[in-house]
């Protein structure tokens, strides 16, 4: 706990180190977000495609 | 070695006939130096030590804008196929062009170094390191370029794709040479960087023989 | 073994399954790395906290490494056996690649600010993975640039072997030129420099990166796998 409270009173190093660990994040949560859309998208547009493709 | 001669003299021959490669060139290059040192304006005290930046900008950008010519009309009149059908190996043909294509530019830069070096007050002592410097460091461009040639034939003659594909490969040449370079015209000796430039060379030629014959392939499916 | 989940649909059965696991599996290790990182590590005795953007920066750089050679294994792969897989996973790991070097320029920006005093320096290592993020570029807009989707894949394998290059030269660098960035604490062949209390949070985060870079590479696959064959179906239509 010691060195926590150590890291959050330590002035600028504290947002060089927060700003830093939220650009990591924010990079892989957005690929993760749109990977996983655009996925979903192509697996709901292959769905509606083999459906018309079974009528036939 | 015959096979290469025959190839060589093809090459050459087209190419001068060609005056648009040797005309592209150094239009393109006396038209860039002119932007710069309109830009520039008369003070000169102000551009010293900025012309080795500015020429390989300006080398990069117009050694880009010729490999097409070396490519492009041999792949689009067939010629580039019927070379394969008799039986040349492709990376014969690509050193061969590159080769060409390396001698065409020094020639043209033996030339057009000397004007350059007149708009940018440039010494005589310093003129002959930078065209030195422009020979050991082509020959990789040369090569890089046309392997970009290849690369860019079905993308639609997309320069900018062509250019940022060639892009970070150019980049070590660009750092060795502009060093050693700086580093030979204080020191007036060679060093390790120069060696590194040769060693690139070295590197360079057998991958892009490799890359270009893999493309080539590709481009006869 | 490989050639048996070579086949793109088994392979997408087995990572169906496997995806949900290995995302969960990142979040523990994300929250255990943190905690670590955050409360266990000391602050280094000449960098004080800023030391701390290791346990991220250090855990991108490699995997923004591990990724281009992932692409040109590929790339041989595909080159000498064509197989389709192989274009897959050097499609679906491309993007994420560039994301990885992005993240380690940006936190190496950040963490160079207060140890070097500069945002950014041409200095070897920098450069090089500069470059490493030009390539994956070049990767991502030859994969996007030809109308025929085997024909970018062949392309972008070609110039994911001539890429290859870089590798050698972003790892050894730091040892090759004279470099503002600090030399590798951790090497395979002596023993690490660096404190177990530092060493324990670095591999936790990387484990736990690595975990999340396979649930992404394993959904970005199953989207690739779904594109082909929703070309396959409209080429059927239009037939």
């Amino acid at each position: 706990m010691k060195n926590f409270l150590d890291f959050v009173n330590s002035g600028e190093h504290f947002s060089y180190v927060l700003s830093s660990y939220f650009i990591v994040f924010l990079i892989l949560f957005l690929i993760f977000i749109t990977s996983s859309i655009k996925t979903k998208k192509l697996e709901k547009e292959f769905a509606s495609l083999s459906k018309n493709e079974a009528k036939k | 070695m015959s096979e290469f001669k025959n190839l060589f003299q093809r090459e050459l021959l087209i190419n001068l006939k060609n005056f648009l490669v040797l005309f592209t060139f150094s239009s393109f290059f006396i038209i860039s130096i002119m932007i710069f040192v309109f830009a520039f304006g008369s003070d000169f005290s102000a551009i010293d030590g900025l012309y080795k930046p500015i020429i390989w900008v300006i080398l990069i950008f117009s050694i880009t804008l010729v490999s097409e010519h070396f490519i492009y009309n041999d792949f689009f009149d067939g010629s580039l196929k019927e070379l394969e059908f008799l039986g040349y190996s492709n990376e014969l043909i690509i050193f061969c062009k590159s080769f060409v294509m390396w001698l065409l530019i020094i020639f043209t830069t033996f030339f057009l170094v000397p004007i350059f070096s007149i708009f940018f007050n440039i010494s005589l002592k310093e003129t002959l390191f930078l065209f030195f410097y422009i020979v050991f460091a082509t020959p990789s461009l040369t090569l890089i370029s046309v392997v970009s040639a290849l690369f860019s034939i079905q993308l639609g003659r997309n320069k900018i794709i062509q250019f940022i594909l060639v892009f970070p490969f150019y980049i070590p040449i660009v750092i060795f040479t502009t060093s050693s370079n700086n580093i030979q015209t204080t020191t007036n000796s060679h060093n390790s960087n120069f060696l590194i430039l040769i060693g690139i060379f070295f590197i360079t030629l057998p991958l892009c023989l490799f890359i270009s014959r893999l493309i080539m392939r590709e481009l006869n499916r | 073994m490989i050639f048996k989940f070579a086949n793109p649909l088994k392979f997408q059965k087995l990572t169906d399954s496997i995806q949900p696991f290995v995302s969960y599996l990142a979040l523990i290790l994300l929250i255990l790395g943190l905690f670590f990182g955050f409360f266990m590590s000391p602050p280094d005795y000449l960098q004080g906290e800023t030391v701390r953007i290791m346990y991220v920066h250090v855990p991108c750089a490699w995997f923004s490494l591990m990724i281009y050679s992932v692409i040109a294994l590929c790339a041989v792969f595909a080159i000498v056996f064509k197989h389709t897989l192989a274009y897959i996973i050097s499609r679906a790991c491309a993007p994420i690649g560039a994301c990885f070097t992005i993240a380690t320029l940006l936190t190496g920006s950040i963490w160079g600010k207060p140890t070097w005093g500069t945002w950014w320096v041409w200095d070897a290592r920098l450069t090089s993975e500069l470059i490493l993020l030009f390539i994956y570029i070049g990767l991502m807009i030859i994969h996007n640039s030809y109308d025929d989707k085997s024909k970018s894949d062949r392309y972008a394998s070609i110039l994911a072997l001539i890429g290859v290059v870089n590798l050698p030269i972003i790892k050894w660098s730091v040892d090759w030129w004279n470099t503002l960035h600090q030399p590798a604490s951790i090497s395979k062949f002596s023993s690490p420099s660096i404190d177990s209390s530092m060493m324990v949070p670095l591999f936790i985060m990387t484990f736990s990166i690595f975990c999340f870079f396979i649930s992404i590479l394993l959904i970005r696959i199953k989207g690739e796998i779904i594109q082909r064959k929703i070309d396959v179906l409209r080429l059927n239509q239009l037939k």
